[in-house]
């Protein structure tokens, strides 16, 4: 049947999408150790939250989904563009400023608008920043991080168990599965796959300069106004 | 897999709905249940009742130019006319002229406004300030009528 | 005649890791689970319950149902309050890290609704002692943690227009609090996991 065969090109054409940011999340994490990238986006968040001038988030947002897409990550324009729409919505809900222009009852005004705009940058901004540097292999230190890797097992066992959860045995199905990821003795202590130490510099260099750059836009902005 | 138990939770809640087993509520959890109930009920009430007040100041100037401000946050506000710039002040709950480019100043002079349909204008300059909305005292008048 | 010792058709199982050996113990009763392992294992839960969640179509996709709260709300009973708050942080790190929202202000939502709900939670638990159920317990906590991430979204995202959802949140917090309390309120009579890990059945 057609659809059929749609479907399946369909499934491939995921698969082969699916393999492709795989391929590139590998060479983007190769180039970086962990704990720097995510010490880098930390900085450049910060610099990014406090920029002033609406131009250069807009220009730093850019950059971020850039090195989102460049990791591999699953990006969905659409998901930024309806979330940035209702930011958008709901700041014009109350107006404030020039009327820019006037939609039956409805108001478009100029201060609430901006604001709304930037709120949705800085929102989606911060959403594809920490994509971009907080990556699998991030290890937590410490005690807590040592829960939170065990966590992650857990979640592995969980997500692979087999059982069945029907509604109307739900109660005992839970339990099972509870007791079966909890108690899984057979299976081995699967230690957490540890990142490779990165082979050169670049993924250092190209953090400094990101860092660098954030920075020298946050002070653009304050001193230009 | 993750599919199936998303549609297992969703038959889950609508069974709970459905079926109330051997209810295991304890004494503190009705007045807990009616105290939220009561402030969703209350909350729905204050923001879509259309209760509270949602003051607009409208300022209009030369050339068709309008803006619009909410009534309840203190803001200057610079208006470009002919003669030159006119303050426009909102502090706490009123709005009036702070300063006017004008020889007389009456603008100034006329104070400040706070009720819907209240003005103040600079004619000569021609900035035009009026209060617009409706408040709960509105929606009583309205209703003697 | 000789008798020979027949030979064991199978070598005991040797235990794979000293946690796989503790958890032997655990299963007969001899041992009292270990906080941390049981603050992992529901940990994981809110991370399963959490991708649930993200499933589920929702107008407003950063504000979160509470669904992932279920585990917090089992671990009331079973975990000290140093652990149980370590449990709200390992919820709301883990799941920044697994979806790469860190630095966002989803994560902001996150932390601030999960934390408000868990200590609302405890509170509500200690004050109301035998007179409060999982319900009132979950109820007071979902509520509370939607009445913060909704003035938080006022202060950093919608502006004044925020509180025409307070209802909606509310409300919202109110049901599914409900629902959850029902849930663990049978689960936890009836669930044998439950029952060991509060160390209190033998096999």
């Amino acid at each position: 049947m057609r659809s059929a065969e749609r479907a399946a090109a369909e499934a491939a054409r995921l698969a082969a999408a699916r393999a492709k940011r795989a391929a590139r999340a590998g060479a983007y994490d190769a180039l970086f150790a962990p704990w720097t990238l995510s010490a880098a986006g930390f900085l450049v968040s910060i610099a990014f939250l406090f920029q002033p001038v609406l131009g250069l988030k807009a220009l730093l947002f850019a950059a971020f989904l850039a090195a989102a897409l460049a990791s591999g990550k699953k990006v969905s324009l659409a998901a930024t563009v309806f979330v940035s729409l209702g930011i958008v919505a709901a700041n014009l809900l109350v107006p404030v400023g020039k009327v820019l222009w006037r939609l039956g009852p409805v108001l478009v005004t100029e201060t609430a608008l901006w604001d709304g705009v930037g709120k949705a940058v800085t929102f989606e901004g911060l959403v594809y920043v920490s994509k971009a540097t907080i990556r699998p292999g991030l290890r937590l230190p410490g005690r807590f991080g040592s829960i939170v890797a065990r966590a992650f097992v857990y979640y592995d066992r969980i997500i692979e168990y087999r059982g069945r959860l029907k509604p109307a045995t739900l109660f005992e199905d839970a339990d099972a599965l509870m007791l079966a990821v909890w108690d899984d003795a057979e299976a081995p202590e699967a230690p957490p796959p540890e990142a490779r130490p990165p082979r050169g510099a670049l993924g250092y260099v190209l953090a400094a300069i990101a860092v660098a750059a954030s920075y020298a836009a946050l002070a653009a902005g304050i001193l230009g106004r | 897999m993750l599919l199936r138990r998303r549609l297992r939770l969703r038959e889950l809640k609508a069974r709970k709905a459905a079926s109330s087993m051997r209810l295991r509520l304890k004494p503190l959890d009705w007045p807990i249940l009616v105290a939220c109930a009561a402030l969703v009920a209350f909350s729905a009430a204050s923001v879509y009742g259309g209760g509270g007040s949602e003051l607009r100041v409208v300022i209009n100037g030369e050339g068709g130019e309008e803006w619009v401000y909410p009534l309840d946050k203190d803001r200057e506000i610079p208006v470009q006319g002919p003669l030159g710039t006119t303050l426009v002040e909102i502090h706490e709950g009123h709005v009036h002229i702070a300063d006017s480019p004008c020889p007389n100043k009456t603008c100034v002079a006329a104070g400040s406004v706070s009720l819907p349909g209240q003005w103040v204008a600079c004619l000569p300059n021609s900035v035009f300030v009026r209060v617009e909305g409706f408040s709960s005292d509105d929606a009583v008048d309205a209703g003697a009528y | 005649m000789m008798l020979s010792t027949p030979a064991p058709t199978k070598a005991p199982k040797a235990p794979e890791s000293p946690e796989a050996a503790g958890r032997a113990e655990v299963r007969t009763g001899l041992v009292r689970p270990d906080k941390a392992d049981v603050t992992a294992l529901l940990g994981a839960f809110c991370f399963f319950l959490s991708a649930i969640e993200y499933m589920i179509p929702k107008p407003l996709p950063f504000m979160r149902l509470g669904i992932a709260n279920l585990p917090i709300l089992l671990a009331a009973d079973l975990l000290p309050l140093p652990w149980f708050l370590v449990l709200a942080l390992v919820k709301v790190v883990g799941m920044s890290v697994i979806s790469g929202s860190l630095f966002s202000y989803i994560a902001l939502f996150s932390l601030a609704g999960t934390l408000v709900a868990a200590l609302v939670m405890w509170a509500a638990k200690r004050a109301g002692g035998r007179r409060i159920s999982a319900v009132g317990v979950s109820v007071l906590g979902a509520v509370a943690s939607n009445a913060v991430q909704v003035v938080l979204a006022r202060a950093v995202v919608f502006g004044d227009a925020a509180r025409l959802i307070a209802p909606v949140f509310l409300g919202m917090g109110l049901v599914t609090g409900a629902l959850l309390g029902l849930f663990a309120e049978r689960f936890t009579a009836t669930s044998a996991w439950y029952a060991r890990a509060s160390g209190r059945s033998g096999a």
